[in-house]
């Protein structure tokens, strides 16, 4: 369950979000807004990447800021562009990066990692320097890396906006397949056709919280109808 | 150490490695070509500051001596310390510190002057302070010899320093570094 | 580019980088301690001896000692002409010695073995506040950053290029520097969200 209790974001004299609260349920969530509208802030706030300047975010009642530590095992986060989430030089040394942080024994890394490469294809790419693998390889391994964690929740940054579009269906059938919950901000309308729930942002708020059947088109709409300033 | 002290260390110790890449350019009237490698030391202090600027010449200096060939020209391996030209190479540590140190120094009234004043300084003194020694002892000549040699390298990294203080002037207006967290 | 370890595998590259770097540095000690020409005679054909014991390409460790041999040769020159024949063969056979160990050692050894190697010998720098396993984390770091910042400055460049900008140091970078600091504020997240804990 992820709550939102008053959460104001500011920075500066700028107001990012205003007095939201919503909490969370659904398996597959979707936070959709144009650029500016808040939605990055929203998702930088579920795992404590940044914190509220007014109010509370929780994840299954733990506190991002208190229990920061705690929220960051619980929930991962996946970036828009993977070149600036690849922290090591080697896929399977990116892969067990985060394991390590979790102080997991050595044979269980190792047992983990062939795991998660095996299951999305990447066996192959194990000792392949990073920078040389494709936009969508380079996407699969950011995923991986963080799904290797095992985390309850995984928010995904605009995870398609980079991406071809035969790359886009394996990240989009990579996170429909995950058992995890998904917070998913996108630009990708007919991804997110399938999703429980769509969050509509716009100037700091939420302007419409429906299925995708409703929120889409509300969704449409408004971009037609504001003009861009 | 903070997570953003290793991060930024790593990427203006990549960006020594990347400015190695840029082709020598000839000036006329100067004595030898200029090749854009030690600027990084001028620009890791003057952006970054003191200590995440040295720290970025550590790291930049340890990726040499485990024989990535990142100085310019395509040379790496830790031979580079054990040569006649060793001292120039290590000084790129006090070097980028020195820079910045100065930079803090003068940062809340930093202009092109102040900025190239930290840049000689540190980026061209503390350089040629470790290195001419180093030269004339590994070597076997006299200080003055090693440091005659050496003359004909200023001119270039003057022109270096200037380019370095306009980065670090207008880095500062438009994405300053230092004093952030 | 980043592993100019060669693929043939003899003994010299079984050999722990430690052990390799620890063997240079007592060599480089030893070899500006004596004068008498023979000992040195012994010390530039053994460094003569292992590259070849290696089985390493005559080519690649003539390429990576050129610079340096081009170096010895002027200051040997040099010597020569203030006439000081022993020091110009002292200074030639320390040098050529050094360096030829050096790239042997460079030649067998893959970098991440090297990255090891660094990390084990910051050890001692815990007494100091330093964190071995940051130094290797950074060191890490800066390889993957590597080939990005290679790959902007050369599409930095054809931009710059395109716009008859050439040549200009400052037009290639201010974007460079512009774009990288974004990156790595987000590495900075992304690390964070993974979990790691700088204290």
């Amino acid at each position: 369950m992820i709550e939102f209790d008053q959460v104001t974001m500011r920075f500066g004299e700028l107001t990012v979000l205003d007095r939201i609260s919503l909490s969370i349920a659904e398996r597959r969530v979707a936070v959709v807004g144009a650029n500016g509208s808040g939605k990055s802030t929203f998702a930088r706030l579920l795992n404590g990447l940044i914190a509220p300047t007014d109010g509370h975010v929780r994840i299954d009642g733990l506190d991002t800021v208190k229990d920061a530590r705690a929220v960051r095992r619980k929930v991962g986060f996946v970036f828009q562009n993977p070149d600036n989430q690849i922290v090591y030089p080697l896929v399977e040394e990116d892969v067990a990066f985060g394991l390590k942080n979790l102080k997991l024994p050595k044979d269980e890394i190792r047992t983990r990692v062939d795991a998660v490469l095996a299951r999305y294809g990447m066996e192959h790419l194990r000792t392949r320097p990073a920078h040389l693998l494709s936009g969508g390889q380079k996407q699969m391994l950011a995923i991986s890396s963080v799904l290797v964690m095992e985390p309850a929740y995984v928010v995904f940054d605009e995870p398609t906006t980079l991406l071809d579009l035969r790359n886009k269906r394996r990240v989009t059938r990579a996170i429909a397949e995950m058992p995890q919950t998904a917070v998913v901000v996108s630009h990708d309308l007919e991804f997110l056709e399938d999703f429980e729930r769509v969050l509509v942002f716009e100037g700091g708020g939420i302007v419409c919280d429906a299925p995708p059947a409703v929120a889409l088109p509300f969704y449409r709409d408004l971009m037609a109808s504001v003009p861009d300033v | 150490m903070t997570v953003k002290d290793m991060v930024y260390a790593a990427l203006f110790a990549a960006l020594t490695a990347a400015l190695g890449l840029l082709p020598m350019i000839a000036v006329p009237g100067l004595p030898v070509p200029i090749h854009a490698q030690s600027l990084g030391v001028m620009l890791a202090g003057g952006v970054l500051g003191a200590k995440r600027g040295g720290l970025a010449m550590v790291v930049f200096l340890a990726l040499v001596a485990a024989g990535l060939p990142l100085l310019s020209g395509g040379r790496g391996g830790i031979g580079i310390f054990l040569g006649p030209t060793g001292g120039f190479a290590l000084g790129y540590i006090p070097g980028a510190f020195v820079t910045g140190w100065f930079v803090e120094k003068f940062w809340s009234r930093l202009n092109i002057v102040a900025a190239l004043v930290a840049c000689v300084i540190g980026g061209i003194g503390m350089v040629y302070l470790l290195g001419i020694p180093w030269l004339a002892a590994v070597a076997k000549i006299s200080f003055m010899k090693a440091a005659t040699g050496s003359l004909a390298f200023v001119p270039g990294d003057l022109v270096k320093a200037v380019l370095a203080s306009l980065v670090a002037v207008s880095m500062k207006k438009s994405y300053p570094m230092i004093g952030r967290r | 580019m980043f592993e100019i370890s060669l693929d043939r595998v003899t003994w010299l590259h079984r050999v722990p980088a430690g052990v390799k770097l620890a063997v240079l540095a007592l060599a480089g000690a030893a070899v500006f301690l004596v004068a008498d020409h023979r000992v040195l005679g012994g010390f530039v054909a053994v460094a003569l001896l292992l590259p070849l014991s290696a089985r390493l390409p005559v080519r690649a460790v003539a390429r990576q000692s050129l610079p340096a041999a081009i170096l010895i040769a002027l200051l040997a020159g040099f010597h020569v002409l203030t006439s000081e024949p022993d020091t110009a063969i002292e200074v030639s056979a320390r040098l050529a010695t050094v360096i030829l160990l050096a790239v042997t050692l460079t030649l067998t050894t893959r970098v991440s073995a090297m990255v090891e190697a660094i990390e084990t010998a910051a050890r001692p720098l815990r007494l100091v506040g330093v964190d071995p396993a940051k130094v290797g984390l950074t060191l890490s770091l800066a390889i993957r950053f590597i080939p990005v910042l290679f790959a902007l400055v050369s599409e930095i460049r054809e931009a710059q290029k395109a716009r008859g900008l050439e040549g200009s140091v400052v037009a290639v970078v201010m974007p460079l520097l512009v774009r990288t600091l974004k990156m790595a504020d987000d590495l900075a997240d992304a690390i964070a969200a993974r979990g790691y804990d700088a204290e």
